[in-house]
């Protein structure tokens, strides 16, 4: 019986600890890390442009870039980036078009209400190799996918 | 309790040790049989009630908080069959925003009554319940921390599914002839929730926030029992 209260105090104890706090960990920024397509280690690539289709600017000109943070579309579900490099010499145009879902997360009414992507894909490339190591887009992580050069 | 164990387990291992020795020496002797209460498991009632927490806020404010809850229960001697059904509706204001939702929920459950020889079949209780949530909610928003209605973003879903384990404890007393009144501690633990694509719930009708894992209820409660049948005054267990 003795057993019961300890474990019930103990219960409610670890209930005080619950308060919630303004951990924000949301972002829209989608990191990309370059992999040798034939030793698949992280390797640098000249990118002449990154671009986000249908847009007049380039995110990256003329950089030479192993990590790669691209800014999702968080009014859509969808996402194009088009890569130019080369390779062997030659002037490469990869695209690649990233699906997501955009989930509305509220932390607490003082901290407010901020959207988060999930569910990350690679839904249509011309990369012969793709991979997906994170789901989800958080500022504390370093990568969400890999693309094979 | 504790003595109570002990004294059972030195009555149990002088009696078995005693019996052991008498074997070979004399043949045993007849045993008497102890004088026990029946216990009967017939139900003695229905308890029909309703939370009056949630009527007083709901009247307070129901633009906050608009809900109801049923509750009845069913006793099978020390152990009793509880149902819960509600609903409930919140408009919660926030940083940037507002989250609304609206709900039923129900729970099912066992409670035990630790008042055995009340005259009046008062009860202390303690219990589990499964609770089980259907409900709508949705949230506008600013994704710069200003409302701005303009500017305002909007995720909704519909009919998202959460559920969850309570453990209860608390009381019911007989007011006056079948009127009861009694209430419930909750210790809400292990929400899941599904059904949902754009608004991670925040507030589960039946629950509460849904960020929290372990959440605390309660609910002061009105009764009516109906009897089935007349409940037996429980007997003194010792001989006078």
């Amino acid at each position: 019986m003795r057993i019961i209260w300890v474990v019930l105090l103990a219960l409610l104890l670890s209930a005080c600890f619950e308060q919630s706090d303004c951990l924000v960990t949301n972002t829209n920024i989608l990191k990309i890390t370059a992999k040798g397509r034939t030793l698949g280690k992280d390797t640098t690539v000249t990118f002449l442009s990154v671009r986000l289709l249908n847009s007049e600017t380039d995110l990256y000109t003329d950089k030479a870039l192993s990590l790669l943070e691209i800014p999702v579309d968080i009014t859509d579900s969808t996402t194009t980036v088009v890569f130019q490099y080369n390779r062997k010499l030659k002037l490469v145009s990869d695209t690649l078009r990233v699906g997501y879902r955009n989930e509305l997360r509220v932390i607490a009414p003082d901290c407010g209400a901020y959207l988060y992507q999930h569910d990350v894909h690679v839904s249509k490339t011309n990369f012969e190799k793709t991979r997906v190591t994170t789901s989800v887009l958080l500022t504390t992580l370093k990568k969400n996918l890999e693309i094979f050069l | 309790m504790k003595y109570f164990f002990s004294l059972l387990l030195v009555s149990l291992g002088f009696f078995g040790f005693s019996q052991q020795a008498d074997t070979t020496k004399r043949e045993q002797p007849t045993i008497k049989k102890i004088d026990t209460v029946k216990v009967s498991y017939l139900p003695t009632g229905i308890r029909i009630g309703t939370d009056l927490i949630s009527i007083v806020k709901t009247q307070m404010d129901s633009k906050k908080f608009n809900g109801w809850e049923m509750n009845a229960d069913i006793d099978f001697y020390r152990y009793y069959l509880t149902v819960d059904y509600g609903y409930w509706a919140k408009h919660i204001p926030f940083k940037n925003g507002n989250f609304e939702n609206s709900g039923n929920y129900f729970r099912v459950g066992t409670d035990v009554n630790f008042l055995l020889k009340d005259p009046d079949r008062n009860m202390i209780f303690l219990g589990v319940r499964y609770g089980q949530s259907t409900f709508d909610h949705q949230a506008s928003y600013s994704q710069h921390l200003v409302i701005d209605p303009s500017a305002a973003s909007f995720s909704s879903d519909k009919g998202v599914n959460a559920h969850w384990m309570e453990l209860t404890g608390g009381l019911r007393v007989r007011i006056w002839k079948m009127i009861w009144m009694g209430y419930t501690a909750r210790f809400k633990f292990a929400p899941r929730s599904s059904g949902y694509r754009e608004l991670q719930p925040y507030d589960i009708p039946g629950y509460g926030v849904f960020e929290k894992k372990i959440y605390w209820g309660f609910n002061y409660q009105l009764f009516i029992k109906l009897p089935v049948r007349k409940a037996e005054k429980p007997k003194s267990v010792l001989p006078k």
